[in-house]
C-alpha cells in the first residue's frame, strides 16, 4: 500500500460554477490503477465524483481521461507509474500537469459558463470532510507531485471526468460508414477470405472506441470538424477489407472532404495515446497511400512530395532540397515548368520559408538554392543506392513502421546484401 | 449455472420480459458453464430471444405502466436523493461489505456455517440499505444514485445465491461444498428455482431435461 494525492479537474454542471481542482488522498497498492484510485476517492470521500468505467481491464473503452496531461485509459495506467511520471514532469519543468493545463475555455461546452479566463481552474482548498478518520496529510511526501487527472480533451465536459463523446466521436464514426459494403448477395454461409488478406486491418480492428486519440489530436484542436484519428482508423478498417466493394468511393469521399485524411499533421499524438496499439495516424497514412494509388490529387502535394523524395535519392543518393521543393509541386520538369496553378501558389507561398532558412542559417549556400547543382555520391556509390532500389522493388512489401510492442517477427538482418546485384 | 430462468426463446415468467446472455439461465450448461460456452447464450439464445421479442412486440400494444407505478419509482429516487448525510451508512460501505462477505464465504469453497453467516450479513445489509445515503443530490449523470439502486439488486442476488447454496447439500459444477464434497444425483439432480416474495426467496424445484449427454463425473 502507498499513499497518493490525485488532483482532479472537476466540474459540477448544476452548481452554476466553473471547473475547479480538487485533491484527494488515496491509499492503494502501486500496481493498482489510476481508476482504482479515483473509485476509492469516490467510495470513501465523495460519491459525486463522476467517472465512466465498466470493465476495469482495458477492453470496454469507458474510462478515457488525461493523466498528467497524457490521454489514455484510467484502468490501464498504474497509479505508481503515474506518480513517477508526475514527479518526473515536476522535476523537469518545475510545474505539474495541472499548472500546465490548458485554460478551461478550450474544452468547455459553449453552452456552459466555462468560457476561459485563461488562468485555468481554480482550486478548492478544503475538500469534503473525510470519513473514518482518514488522514489527509501525507507525512514525508513533500516532494511528490500530485497525479493530475482531467477529462479528455477536444470534447465538451458533462460532469467531472465524463465527456460528451456524441458530437466529437460517435458522429464522426458514423460519418465514415463503419460497416461492410459488399457487392452482390451475401453468401449462404460466412464470407471466406484468406487470413493473410485480413492481417493489414487487424490493427485498426483493435480499436475499443475509448476516444483517447481524439482527446490527444492536435489537428482536431485546430479544426473541430476534422474527421479525426478514431474515425479514420475505422475507415481504414473497411478500405483495407478485401470483402468491401466500395473502396474507391470511400477513398474519394475521405480525400475530398476538406476535413478528411489530409487534415492530419502527422504529429504522432494519437499513436502515443492509443491504449490498444491501433496507431491511428498510421491508418491515416495508409488511407493517403491508397488514395495516391487511386490517382486522387492530394491538396498538400504530399503524394508528389513522397515520389519526388524517392526519385531524388535514387538519382543522387542524398537529398537535393531545392529540387525536392520544385519536384514536389511541379513534378517531371526539365526546364519546362508546367506546374498547376495551385503548385505555383504554394511555391510562392514557400518563398518566406526559404528566406527564413537563409537568415537562420539552415540554408547555407546560395548555389544550393539552385535546383540540380547538388552533387551525386562519389565513386560509384550511386550504383549501390540504385541496387537497393532495385532490391526493394523486387521484394515489395508493405510494412508498418509504427507497430509497437512484442511481435513474432524475425529480426531484420543488419546488413543489406547488395553485392550480387550491384 | 444460475440466472434468470427462461425458455428456449428467452421468455421469462413475466409476460413480455426476455432474458438472454450472462443474465439468463436456459439450462443448457448444467452445473457449470465451461469456457467459451457463453457464445451459445449470446449467439443462439440472443438471436432467438430477439426474434421472439420482435414478433411479440408486433402483436401487442405498448405497455403503459400505471401512474402509481411511476410515482412509486419517483418516490424511490426522491427518497434516495433526499436522505441526509449521516442518516445511516454510506452506500459504498455497504457495497464493500457485501463484496467482501460474498468473496470470503460464498465463493469457491462453501460450507454451511459460512453461507449461513453470509446470509445473515446480507439480510442485515438489506436493512441498512434502507437508510443509507448518497453524496450526489444532482440530476445530471448521478452515478451515486445508480449505485444505490444497483446495490438493492446486488443484495437481492446475493441473498438468492446464499439461499440456493445453502439448500443444495452436495457439490456439483461451480458449487463446491466442503461439508458435502460429493455429487449426489439421487437427491440433487434437479434445479432449485427461487421466486421473490416479501419474506425472501421462496424455494421450489424443477426437473432437469437430459437429452444427448448424460451428466458425468468431472475427472480432470
Amino acid at each position: 500500500m502507498a499513499e497518493y494525492t490525485i488532483k482532479v479537474r472537476r466540474f459540477q454542471p448544476e452548481s452554476g460554477e466553473g471547473p475547479y481542482w480538487e485533491e484527494f488522498n488515496v491509499d492503494l497498492d502501486p500496481s493498482l490503477s489510476v481508476l482504482d484510485g479515483l473509485l476509492q476517492a469516490k467510495d470513501r470521500e465523495d460519491g459525486s465524483l463522476s467517472v465512466r468505467c465498466s470493465c476495469r481491464a482495458a477492453i470496454c473503452g469507458s474510462c478515457g481521461m488525461k493523466i498528467n496531461g497524457q490521454s489514455g485509459l484510467g484502468c490501464k495506467t498504474q497509479i505508481g507509474e503515474a506518480q513517477e511520471q508526475a514527479n518526473k514532469m515536476k522535476a523537469a519543468t518545475g510545474v505539474t500537469a495541472a499548472e500546465a493545463s490548458s485554460p478551461i475555455g478550450v474544452q468547455a461546452d459553449e453552452s456552459s459558463n466555462l468560457e476561459g479566463t485563461g488562468s485555468g481552474p481554480r482550486t478548492r482548498e478544503s475538500g469534503p470532510e473525510t470519513s473514518g478518520g482518514y488522514e489527509r496529510a501525507r507525512p514525508g511526501a513533500e516532494e511528490a507531485a500530485p497525479i493530475v487527472i482531467e477529462p479528455m480533451g477536444n470534447m465538451p465536459v458533462i460532469k467531472d471526468l465524463i465527456t460528451d463523446m456524441e458530437s466529437t466521436h460517435w458522429t464522426k464514426i458514423r460519418r465514415v460508414t463503419p460497416w461492410l459494403l459488399p457487392h452482390g448477395d451475401p453468401p449462404e454461409r460466412e464470407y471466406v477470405v484468406e487470413p493473410e488478406s485480413m492481417i493489414d486491418i487487424t490493427q485498426s480492428m483493435a480499436c475499443i472506441q475509448c476516444g483517447a486519440c481524439v482527446s490527444a489530436c492536435l489537428s482536431m484542436e485546430a479544426d473541430p470538424d476534422f474527421i479525426g484519428p478514431a474515425a479514420l482508423a475505422k475507415a481504414y478498417r473497411f478500405v483495407g477489407d478485401p470483402r468491401d466493394a466500395e473502396t474507391r468511393e470511400r477513398l474519394h469521399d475521405l480525400a475530398e472532404d476538406p476535413h478528411g485524411i489530409y487534415d492530419c499533421t502527422h504529429c504522432f499524438s494519437c499513436i502515443d495515446a492509443c491504449p490498444k496499439g491501433v496507431a491511428p495516424m498510421d491508418q491515416i497514412m495508409r488511407l493517403r497511400r491508397r488514395a495516391g494509388e487511386e490517382g486522387i490529387e492530394d491538396p498538400n502535394s504530399g503524394h508528389d512530395h513522397e515520389i519526388a523524395f524517392t526519385k531524388i535519392i535514387e538519382k543522387k543518393g542524398t537529398l537535393d532540397e531545392t529540387l525536392l521543393l520544385q519536384e514536389s509541386f511541379a513534378p517531371g520538369l526539365k526546364g519546362k515548368l508546367k506546374p498547376t496553378r495551385r503548385a505555383i501558389r504554394e511555391m510562392i507561398a514557400s518563398i518566406p520559408t526559404a528566406i527564413r532558412g537563409l537568415r537562420t542559417g539552415k540554408m547555407r549556400s546560395l548555389p544550393k538554392l539552385i535546383p540540380g547543382i547538388h552533387p551525386k555520391l562519389p565513386d560509384g556509390a550511386q550504383d549501390e543506392v540504385q541496387a537497393i532500389y532495385k532490391h526493394a522493388e523486387e521484394h515489395r512489401e508493405e510494412f508498418n513502421i509504427y507497430i509497437r510492442g512484442e511481435e513474432d517477427v524475425e529480426p531484420e538482418p543488419d546488413v543489406i546484401e547488395v553485392e550480387e546485384t550491384a | 449455472m444460475g440466472g434468470v430462468k427462461t425458455d428456449v426463446d428467452g421468455r421469462t415468467d413475466i409476460p413480455g420480459l426476455y432474458s438472454a446472455g450472462e443474465t439468463a439461465c436456459v439450462s443448457v450448461h448444467g452445473g457449470n458453464r465451461l469456457g467459451a460456452n457463453s457464445l451459445l447464450d449470446t449467439l443462439i439464445f440472443g438471436k432467438r430471444s430477439g426474434r421472439d421479442a420482435a414478433a411479440r412486440a408486433k402483436r401487442m400494444e405498448l405497455a403503459r405502466p400505471s401512474k402509481k407505478a411511476l410515482e412509486d419509482e419517483e418516490n424511490l429516487v426522491a427518497d434516495l436523493i433526499s436522505r441526509p448525510k449521516g442518516s445511516g451508512r454510506r452506500i459504498s460501505e455497504i457495497r464493500l461489505e457485501l463484496g467482501q462477505t460474498m468473496d470470503a464465504k460464498v465463493a469457491v469453497f462453501r460450507e454451511e456455517a459460512g453461507i449461513q453467516e453470509a446470509l445473515e450479513t446480507v439480510r442485515r445489509l438489506k436493512e441498512e440499505a434502507k437508510t443509507a445515503y448518497i453524496d450526489d443530490h444532482g440530476s445530471v449523470f448521478n452515478q451515486d444514485l445508480i449505485g444505490a439502486i444497483e446495490l438493492g439488486y446486488m443484495l437481492d442476488n446475493a441473498e438468492c445465491t446464499c439461499v440456493a447454496a445453502l439448500e443444495r447439500k452436495e457439490s456439483r459444477g461451480a458449487q463446491y461444498r466442503t461439508d458435502y464434497p460429493e455429487r449426489n444425483d439421487e437427491e440433487w439432480l434437479k434445479h432449485i428455482d427461487l421466486e421473490r416474495t416479501d419474506a425472501g426467496p421462496e424455494i421450489s424445484y424443477s426437473e432437469v431435461t437430459i437429452t444427448q449427454w448424460e451428466p458425468q463425473e468431472r475427472t480432470y
